[in-house]
C-alpha cells in the first residue's frame, strides 16, 4: 500500500498542478466562446507569451517589478489580438473568424521564433513557488500545492465577479443572446475586451505556474497546453466555467496516470480520445446547455 | 477565319517538323566533330588531336554531359582552328539543346494539330475544350522546357513541384471547406496516412533491414509499384475517414472542426507508437522509397486529380455538396440525404489529401509523423482562404504565390543586409515567416474573399464586362 | 381512408416543458387543398416540421399515402414531462429524414424562405431534380449521364417557366425581389416531382393584388401537376378562397375545423383572433 502511494503520488500532484494550470488557460478559451462563439486559437500562443515576458523581464528588472508588468503585458496582448484579429471581423461568417483566430495564432508563433531566433530560454526561478517541498515521501515544487489553492480562489473570485457585479451580468447577458444584449444598450466592445483581458491574465498566471514545473520556453510550447485547456473547456461544457475548470483538472490527472502506467506516447492521444468521445456522446459538454436552431 | 486558322497551322506544323528534324538529325556527336574539326586540321595539332579523342572517349562511354563540357573547353582553346559555318553553327545548337529543341518541335506539331481541329469544331463547348487541350500542353511542355535550361534542383523547380503538390492539397481542402462547408481541420492526418502508406509498401526491399533496424527489418517485405503505392495511399486515407466520419460529420461546425483536429493527433500519435513500430517505425523516420526527379511528375498526378475533382464540381455531386454549404435543411428538403454526401465529400477529399501526403513524401524524400502537425493543415488552409473558398483555380494560383513566397520571393528577408554601412532593421532569420503570417493577416482581414472569391479562373470573364446580379449581404 | 394523401394522428410536439403542437390530427384527402391557421406562435410550422421529418414529434403518428412515415411516443425522460392530451400512444419508432420524405413525393417551402444564397435561380431549381438522377458517383464525374443531365436542365427550365421566372434565370437567387423569391422556391419544390405540396406561408409580404395572382396560381398548379396542397397562411383571403378545408390551430391545440364558411362563422375562431389578421 505504502509503496502503491509512493510510487504513484508524484504523477497525481503532478496531475493536480498541471490540471490547475491548464484549468488557468481553459477559462479564457471558455469565456470567450460563450460570448463570441469562436475559438481563440492564438490564447494558447498568449500563454507562451507571457512565459517569454517573464524571461526577458526578470532578465533586467527585480522580480517585484517584473512579475506585475508581465502580468500586464498579457493583458494587453490578449486585448491587442481581439482588437486587430477579432473586432473587424464581428460581422463576418463563423468561417471567416476562425481562420482569422488560426492566422494571429500563426502569427504570433512566428513572431515567438523571430524574436528569439528559436533557440529554448530558460523559465527564471520565483522564489518560493520553486522552492522543493516533500510530501509523504514525494518531493516536489511548492508550486504543484500552490496551483490548485490558487486555481479556486482565482475561481471563485471570478464567479463572484460574473454574479455580483454590473460588468459580470453584462457578460452573462451577451453570452446568452447577443444581438439583444447590444439592443438593450450594453457596450458590447466593452465586455467582450473585458472578457479578453481577464483570460489573457488568467492565462499570465497560469504560465507562471506552468513554466516554473516545465522550465524550457519555446515558441511552440504552449501549443499542446493550449490544446488540452481547449478540449478541457469543450469537455466542461464550453461556455462553462465551472466545468472548464473540472474537465481541466480531469484531464491533468489521467494524463499523468497514463504516465504512470508507463503509457506516455499516449498521454497526449489521451486528451483526443476524451474530446471525440465527449463530442460524440454529449457534444454540449457536462454542463454546457443545448441551442435549437428554429427552422 | 477557318481559312487562316488552317493556313497558320499549316506553317507551324512545318516549323514543328523542322524543328524535330534538326533534333533528331543533330544527335550524333561524333559526325558533328568531323564537321567542325576536319581530319586535317586535327592531324596538325597534338593538343587538338587529344581534346578530340576525349570527346570520342566519353561518348563511346556514354557520358554525354561530359563530352558536351569538354566540346566547349575545346571551342573555347582553339578558336580559329575549328571550322564553323552556318550548317555546323545549327547543328551544334540543336546538340546543345536537343531535349528542348525536341520537346519544343512536338509541342508545336501539337498545337497546330489543335488549331486545324478547332477550325472545324461549331460548338462553344467544344472550342473550349481544345483550349483547355492546349493550355495544359503549353503548362507540360514549359515545364519540361523550363527545367532542362535551369536545372532539376533549381529554387524554380523546387517552388514548382512543392507548389504543384500543395495546390493538390489545398483543392481537396477546398472541396471539403469550401464547397460542402463542413470546416475540418483533419487534412494533416490523411496526408501522414498517405505518405506512411506510400512509403511503407515502396522502400527498396534490400533497404527495410536498414531503415527498420530496430524493428528486425519490418513487417511488409515486398515493394508495389509507384502508381499503385500512390493509389493505395489514398484509399487508405479514405478509408481512415469513412471511419472518422461515421461519428464525426453530424456535429456543429465548430465541434467539426476539433473533431477533426483531434483526429489527426490521434492518428499522429498512433503512428509513432513503439508497439506498432515494425509496420510503421515507431518514432523513427521513414526513407529510401521511391522518389521522384522531375517536376513534371507531381504535375502530371495532381493535374489529373484536380481534373478529377474539377469534373466533380461541376456534376450533379458537386451541385449538392454546394446545395449543403448553402442550406443544409433545405438541401435535405430537396432529396439530398445529409449524412451520404458529407461522408461522400469528407471520403474523397481524404482520398486526393492522401495521394497529396504520397507526393509529399516522394518530395521530401523522408517521412517523419512527428512533421505532420496541425500546423500543416493551417497553412493548407490559409491557402484556400487565399485563394478564395469555392474557387478551384483559387487554390491553385494562392498555393503557387504561398509556395513561392515563403520558400522563394521573401527569404531575402532572412539575411542580415547591408546597405553600404547602414544594416537594415529587422532583417534577420525568421524575419519573413513574421512578414508572411501579417500577409496572411492582411488577406484575412480585408480581402476576406480570397483573390478568386467563389468564382473560377475563365478567359470570358476576362473579356466580357462585369454582369449585373450583385451580391447581397 | 383509401384516398387520403396525409394523416397525422395526435400529433404531439414538446420542447422542453413548453407544448408547440397539443393532439392536433388532420386528414387531407388527395387533391384537395387544405389550409392550417391560427395566430403567429399557434404551433404551424411546427407541425410541419413534425410532417416532413425535420424533428420527431414527441408524440403521435403521421400516414402519407396510407404509409407510416413519422411515429414516436415519449421516452423514459419525455414521459415525466409529457403534458399533452392523447394518452394512449402505439409504441412505435419511425422517423424518415426530409430527404426520404421529399423522395416519397411531398415537398415543401419554408417560412424564412431557405434558398441556396450562393447560387443563381436556376441553379436552385436544378439542384432540386437531383433527387430524380439515377446515376451514381462515377458516371457523373465522367459525364457519362449526359442525357440525364439534360433532362434535368430541361425539367429546371419547365419548372422556371411556370412560375414565370424564365428572364431572371442567370441572377443570383438572393438578388430577386421577395415575391420572386417566394415563387422561386415553390419552383424548387415543384422540381422534385412531388404528389403533394406543403407551403409555409407562401404569401407572406404580398400585397393583395400579388396574393390574388398566388391563389389563382396554386390552383393552376393543383390542377396541372395534379397536386394535394396543404399550406400554412395568415392571409385569410388567399385562405377563404382556395381552400377545400380549413383547420384551426390556437396554442397547439385544434380548435375549429371545416368548410371555409363554417369556419369563418365560428366563435371560437373569432376569439382566438380578435379579429383578422391582415400581415
Amino acid at each position: 500500500m505504502y509503496d502503491f502511494i509512493s510510487a504513484n503520488l508524484p504523477y497525481l500532484l503532478a496531475g493536480i498542478s498541471v490540471g490547475g494550470q491548464y484549468a488557468m488557460i481553459a477559462i479564457g478559451y471558455t469565456m470567450v466562446y460563450g460570448i463570441l462563439r469562436l475559438i481563440n486559437f492564438a490564447h494558447g500562443d498568449v500563454f507562451t507569451a507571457a512565459a517569454y515576458a517573464m524571461v526577458y523581464m526578470n532578465a533586467t528588472m527585480p522580480l517585484y517589478l517584473s512579475l506585475p508588468l508581465t502580468i500586464l503585458f498579457t493583458v494587453i496582448l490578449g486585448y491587442s489580438v481581439e482588437r486587430i484579429a477579432y473586432k473587424p471581423l464581428r460581422s463576418a461568417p463563423r468561417m471567416s473568424i476562425m481562420i482569422s483566430s488560426i492566422g494571429a495564432s500563426y502569427l504570433l508563433q512566428n513572431l515567438m521564433w523571430y524574436i528569439t531566433s528559436g533557440l529554448a530560454r530558460q523559465y527564471p526561478t520565483i522564489p518560493w513557488i520553486s522552492k522543493t517541498v516533500t510530501i509523504f515521501t514525494a518531493t516536489t515544487k511548492m508550486v504543484t500545492l500552490v496551483t490548485p489553492v490558487l486555481t479556486l480562489v482565482l475561481v471563485l473570485l471570478l464567479v463572484q465577479l460574473i454574479n455580483h457585479t454590473k460588468i459580470g451580468m453584462a457578460m452573462r447577458a451577451v453570452s446568452k443572446d447577443f444581438e439583444t444584449s447590444r439592443l438593450m444598450g450594453i457596450k458590447i466592445n466593452k465586455v467582450i475586451s473585458v472578457t479578453f483581458m481577464i483570460g489573457s491574465f488568467l492565462a499570465a498566471i497560469g504560465s507562471m505556474l506552468y513554466f516554473t514545473n516545465y522550465t524550457a520556453v519555446v515558441p511552440t510550447a504552449g501549443a499542446m497546453p493550449g490544446l488540452k485547456a481547449f478540449v478541457a473547456a469543450v469537455f466542461g461544457g464550453i461556455g462553462s466555467i465551472p466545468g472548464a475548470v473540472i474537465g481541466a483538472f480531469i484531464i491533468g490527472i489521467v494524463e499523468n496516470i497514463i504516465k504512470a502506467v508507463g503509457l506516455t506516447t499516449f498521454s497526449d492521444a489521451f486528451t483526443f480520445a476524451l474530446l471525440i468521445f465527449i463530442l460524440i456522446f454529449k457534444p454540449t459538454g457536462l454542463f454546457g446547455e443545448v441551442i435549437h436552431e428554429k427552422v | 477565319m477557318k481559312v487562316f486558322k488552317i493556313i497558320l497551322s499549316l506553317l507551324l506544323a512545318i516549323i514543328a517538323c523542322l524543328l524535330i528534324f534538326f533534333s533528331i538529325n543533330a544527335l550524333d556527336l561524333s559526325a558533328l566533330l568531323k564537321e567542325i574539326v576536319p581530319l586535317e586540321t586535327m592531324q596538325q595539332d597534338a593538343g587538338l588531336e587529344k581534346a578530340v579523342k576525349r570527346i570520342n572517349d566519353c561518348l563511346a562511354d556514354g557520358n554525354q554531359n561530359r563530352a558536351l563540357r569538354s566540346l566547349n573547353r575545346l571551342l573555347d582553346d582553339y578558336p580559329d582552328k575549328v571550322h564553323l559555318d552556318v550548317q555546323t553553327k545549327l547543328d551544334l545548337f540543336f546538340y546543345r539543346n536537343n531535349k528542348v529543341m525536341l520537346t519544343l518541335g512536338v509541342y508545336v506539331l501539337f498545337f497546330s494539330a489543335a488549331l486545324a481541329v478547332s477550325a472545324f469544331l461549331k460548338q462553344q463547348k467544344h472550342q473550349t475544350a481544345v483550349l483547355v487541350a492546349i493550355l495544359v500542353a503549353s503548362l507540360y511542355a514549359g515545364i519540361y522546357i523550363v527545367e532542362d535550361l535551369v536545372g532539376v534542383n533549381s529554387m524554380l523547380m523546387t517552388v514548382l513541384k512543392k507548389g504543384a503538390i500543395y495546390a493538390l492539397l489545398a483543392v481537396s481542402m477546398n472541396l471539403l471547406n469550401g464547397f460542402t462547408g463542413l470546416f475540418s481541420l483533419g487534412q494533416a492526418g490523411f496526408m501522414l496516412v498517405g505518405a506512411y502508406t506510400y512509403a511503407i509498401f515502396t522502400i527498396e526491399n534490400t533497404s527495410r533491414a536498414q531503415v527498420y533496424q530496430y524493428y528486425q527489418g519490418g513487417l511488409v517485405q515486398f515493394t508495389l509499384p509507384t502508381l499503385v503505392a500512390i493509389l493505395l495511399a489514398g484509399l487508405a486515407a479514405a478509408f481512415f475517414a469513412f471511419l472518422i466520419g461515421l461519428p464525426v460529420l453530424r456535429l456543429k461546425s465548430d465541434y467539426l472542426a476539433i473533431a477533426t483536429l483531434g483526429f489527426a493527433e490521434i492518428i499522429r500519435a498512433v503512428l509513432q507508437y513503439d508497439g506498432l513500430g515494425r509496420i510503421t517505425n515507431g518514432s523513427n523516420l521513414l526513407r529510401k522509397f521511391t522518389t521522384f526527379n522531375t517536376a513534371l511528375f507531381p504535375f502530371a498526378v495532381s493535374g489529373i486529380c484536380i481534373a478529377l475533382i474539377a469534373l466533380l464540381i461541376h456534376s450533379t455531386y458537386g451541385r449538392s455538396f454546394k446545395a449543403i454549404r448553402d442550406d443544409e435543411v433545405a438541401a435535405e428538403a430537396m432529396g439530398i440525404n445529409l449524412f451520404v454526401y458529407k461522408q461522400l465529400a469528407f471520403v474523397i477529399s481524404s482520398f486526393f489529401a492522401g495521394i497529396g501526403g504520397a507526393l509529399l513524401a516522394m518530395y521530401q524524400t523522408t517521412v517523419q509523423a512527428a512533421a505532420f502537425t496541425s500546423a500543416m493543415t493551417y497553412e493548407i488552409l490559409l491557402i484556400v482562404v487565399i485563394g478564395g473558398m469555392g474557387s478551384i483555380s483559387g487554390s491553385i494560383l494562392a498555393s503557387f504565390l504561398f509556395i513561392a513566397s515563403s520558400e522563394w520571393w521573401l527569404r531575402f528577408l532572412d539575411n542580415v543586409t547591408y546597405i553600404g554601412t547602414f544594416k537594415v532593421p529587422f532583417f534577420r532569420s525568421g524575419f519573413r515567416m513574421v512578414v508572411f503570417s501579417v500577409i496572411i493577416m492582411v488577406v484575412v482581414l480585408f480581402y476576406r474573399k480570397g483573390i478568386m472569391g467563389d468564382k473560377e479562373f475563365s478567359l470570358k470573364s476576362l473579356m466580357e464586362p462585369r454582369k449585373g446580379g450583385k451580391r447581397r449581404g | 381512408m383509401a384516398d387520403s394523401m396525409l394523416k397525422l394522428n395526435n400529433i404531439t410536439m414538446q420542447f422542453g416543458g413548453v407544448i408547440a403542437v397539443d393532439d392536433f390530427s388532420i386528414v387531407v384527402k388527395q387533391n384537395e387543398i387544405v389550409a392550417i391557421i391560427g395566430p403567429n406562435g399557434a404551433g404551424k410550422t411546427t407541425a410541419f416540421n413534425c410532417v416532413t421529418g425535420i424533428y420527431p414529434p414527441t408524440s403521435g403518428q403521421v400516414f402519407f399515402e396510407n404509409r407510416l412515415i413519422v411515429s414516436n411516443y415519449p421516452n423514459k425522460k419525455m414521459k415525466a414531462l409529457y403534458a399533452g392530451g392523447n394518452k394512449n400512444f402505439p409504441k412505435e419508432k419511425v422517423c424518415l429524414t426530409p430527404d426520404k420524405i421529399t423522395r416519397l413525393g411531398m415537398a415543401r417551402t419554408f417560412q424564412n424562405i431557405r434558398l441556396f444564397k450562393s447560387q443563381t435561380v436556376f441553379e436552385n431549381v436544378l439542384i432540386a431534380t437531383h433527387l430524380h438522377q439515377k446515376c451514381n458517383l462515377f458516371s457523373a464525374v465522367f459525364r457519362l449521364n449526359h442525357q440525364q443531365e439534360q433532362a434535368a436542365r430541361k425539367h429546371a427550365m419547365d419548372m422556371l417557366e411556370v412560375v414565370g421566372l424564365l428572364e431572371v434565370k442567370d441572377e443570383l437567387a438572393t438578388s430577386l425581389p421577395y415575391g420572386q423569391q417566394r415563387r422561386l422556391e415553390i419552383a424548387r419544390a415543384l422540381a422534385t416531382k412531388p404528389k403533394m405540396l406543403l407551403l409555409d406561408e407562401p404569401a407572406a409580404g404580398m400585397n393583395p393584388q400579388e396574393t390574388a395572382e398566388l391563389a389563382q396560381f396554386i390552383r393552376q398548379i393543383k390542377e396541372r401537376f395534379r397536386l394535394t396542397v396543404l399550406l400554412i397562411e395568415h392571409h385569410m383571403d388567399l385562405v377563404m378562397s382556395i381552400s377545400d378545408r380549413i383547420y384551426v390551430l390556437d396554442f397547439g391545440r385544434l380548435i375549429a375545423h371545416g368548410t371555409p364558411e363554417q369556419v369563418q362563422d365560428d366563435p371560437k375562431v373569432i376569439a382566438a383572433y380578435l379579429g383578422e389578421d391582415e400581415e
